[in-house]
């Protein structure tokens, strides 16, 4: 373990790469401040960039985005009401009001604080547990990955939406995005419709920044309101020996919380934020108090975003199963560089695993500085109008998309999946879903016919090995859960 | 729409062979995931059609459909005439009539932008860009 954090600390503290990682963090926290810029488009938007940069670099660039935007969406939830990225949602129930009250500094203050805590928390569980998963995971055999991105899937759908089939629908249209191309077995051509220019297949930085970014911005257009700041003076950002009495315990649960939600996949930052925020109202003696500025329900779900932005990159770097979208943009640019993700990763390419977890370290320390004291420029950024913003990442997107592979076809696809994009937006599909699904379908479809293959065509192998029949069981009873609980809602209602 | 692109795939799978489960051929993923796709969008054309569940288009669609517009202009521009006239003819629609920014403020963020991605793009990262005044620029047309 010691050999390998040198070799971390070798790779994270060149020059470049503290220069990539403090690059990342500020801009993370800029798009985290900037509502309607979430961290998931900002990262399709510089996918193109990784072509050009070392591989180690940009993820350690591409993960401070993620991880610096879970700091920054508080802000423009407490000053604003108005929350900066998903993740923040519900610190905006309280962190508003404590800003009403003047408490603003104090809002921010412990939100910095609580995600400092829980981001440390989440890297050294990531630095300690990832090896030792991976480690478990080289026993998988085809039928085991199988079934385990088949409960990814069913996870993935069923805990991030409120329609289920709809989410379902998405991931299926993005198996089969994935499936034009070359055929990866026979090497004839599918799906292409006789063309050539579909060959090789859609480029999946193309249609995340297509779904991402022009779908939000085209979306964005329409229904942009005007953020009003509460008070663009902020005092006192440093909490009273009170206020942190009152949010030591929130934050260590949030950490604790975030960190195992992080894990599942489909869970991630936004629903450990919601449960930590239930959880503390519950075990509160003043429940009364939540919703009127109670500084425990900024400092919970704050902790618990942060740590699940950490912790979702151990299934990504052990098992290979990205758990949110952010997480699918991670498996593209490994992809990108020919890396494949998975239980081998840590042992092939340590440089990498070891760099990036110990630019989290350093990342950390450096968003705790830029949140703390220098927080007042960055509500500046809240004064940038939406309409100028959006022009300009229009046209970034375009030609990024254009340099991936100096193609204006892919500039035409982009323009075809940021409608896509936007009529999802609009009729509730997640896109989400839809890119996990298409970077996920080659290597469940070639696990799946490897599969079949060592069965010599039964299907039942899936169920027959055990850690292959558990994974599915688990997806199985997540299934009957929902829809237990739909039935009996809806007979209620009927009732009613 | 679901429903079209199911159909359509479940057909092509079908023209790829199936094969056997023993000998999976190159068609049985992609018929599996399209017969599933069917499904799923049967059930949900049956299950709620009501339009309520979706979000109205209101009178800033008509901006939406404009940048879309200017997007595929912008595209044919940056084709034939090069990168820089296209930035800046889509960033003065997009900022002056999509955004209604004054002319002031959309004419200092054109220029702003447009030097931004004339060097990120084209001195930093020397990404060859098509159209006649890029191909000039290079001196391709030097007599």
């Amino acid at each position: 373990m010691f050999d390998q954090m040198m070799l971390g600390f070798q790779v994270a503290l060149t020059y470049s790469n503290i220069l990539y990682c403090a690059a990342g963090v500020t801009l993370g926290t800029a798009i985290g401040v900037l509502p309607g810029l979430g961290p998931v488009a900002t990262i399709s938007l510089l996918l193109p960039l990784t072509y050009s940069i070392p591989l180690e670099s940009s993820i350690i660039l591409l993960s401070g985005i993620y991880y610096g935007a879970m700091y920054g969406g508080s802000t423009t939830s407490i000053l604003v009401n108005l929350p900066g990225e998903a993740a923040s949602v519900v610190t905006a129930l309280d962190g508003y009001q404590m800003a009403k009250k003047g408490r603003a500094g104090v809002a921010l203050g412990i939100a910095a604080i609580g995600s400092f805590v829980a981001g440390t928390v989440a890297i050294v569980g990531l630095n300690l547990f990832a090896p030792i998963v991976s480690r478990w995971a080289i026993k998988f055999g085809p039928p085991e990955y199988v079934a385990l991105m088949v409960m990814g899937l069913t996870f993935i759908t069923y805990l991030s939406t409120k329609s289920p089939l709809r989410s379902v629908i998405s991931a299926l249209i993005g198996l089969l995005l994935a499936v034009i191309g070359v055929d990866p077995e026979y090497g004839g051509a599918r799906l292409t419709f006789g063309t050539d220019t579909l060959l090789s297949g859609l480029d999946f930085a193309v249609i995340a920044m297509g779904l991402f970014g022009v779908g939000e911005v085209l979306y964005c257009l329409e229904t942009s309101g005007e953020a009003k700041l509460i008070t663009d003076k902020i005092s006192q950002v440093f909490p009273s020996r009170k206020d942190l009495a009152a949010a030591a315990g929130p934050i260590t649960r949030g950490s604790v919380l975030g960190f195992l939600v992080g894990l599942l996949p489909g869970g991630g930052a936004v629903i450990s934020s919601l449960l930590s925020y239930a959880v503390e109202k519950r075990l509160s003696k003043h429940p009364e108090e939540f919703g009127q500025g109670a500084i425990q329900g900024v400092a919970g779900p704050e902790s618990a975003n942060n740590a699940a932005a950490g912790s979702a990159f151990i299934p990504l770097l052990t098992l290979g199963l990205p758990s949110n979208a952010v997480m699918a943009l991670m498996f593209g640019a490994l992809m990108i560089h020919g890396v494949t993700p998975g239980p081998f990763l840590i042992k092939e390419v340590p440089e990498l695993f070891w760099g990036v977890v110990v630019s989290m370290y350093i990342g950390n320390v450096l968003l705790l500085i830029l949140n703390l004291p220098m927080i007042g420029l960055f509500v500046k950024l809240l004064k940038v109008r939406l309409s100028i913003l959006s022009a300009c990442v229009l046209v970034i997107t375009l030609i990024g998309v254009y340099s991936v592979n100096n193609n204006v076809f892919d500039m035409w696809v982009l323009l075809l999946f940021g409608i896509v994009g936007y009529l999802m937006r609009k009729f509730e599909f997640e896109p989400g879903p839809l890119v996990l699904a298409f970077v996920l379908g080659p290597i469940l479809e070639t696990a799946f016919r490897q599969s079949l293959i060592i069965s010599n065509g039964n299907p039942g192998i899936f169920v027959t090995r055990p850690i292959s029949l558990f994974f599915l069981c688990l997806a199985g009873l997540l299934v009957a859960s929902q829809l237990f609980a739909r039935k009996k809602k809806s007979e209620q209602n009927y009732e009613a | 729409m679901p429903l079209v692109i199911g159909i359509v795939a479940a057909v092509g799978a079908y023209e790829l062979e199936l094969g056997q489960l023993n000998k999976p051929g190159p068609g049985l993923w992609p018929f599996i995931l399209s017969v599933m796709l069917v499904a799923c969008s049967l059930v949900l054309f049956v299950k709620d059609v009501r339009k309520d569940n979706y979000e109205k288009f209101t009178g800033k669609t008509k901006l939406v459909i404009y940048s879309i517009v200017a997007t595929a202009v912008f595209i044919v521009v940056f084709k034939t005439l090069g990168l820089v006239a296209a930035v800046v003819a889509l960033l003065l629609f997009q900022l002056r009539v999509v955004g209604a920014e004054s002319w002031k403020i959309s004419a200092l963020v054109t220029v702003g932008m447009t030097v931004a991605v004339y060097l990120l793009f084209s001195l930093w990262l020397k990404i060859p860009f098509p159209g006649l005044l890029s191909l000039i620029e290079r001196g391709c047309f030097r007599v």
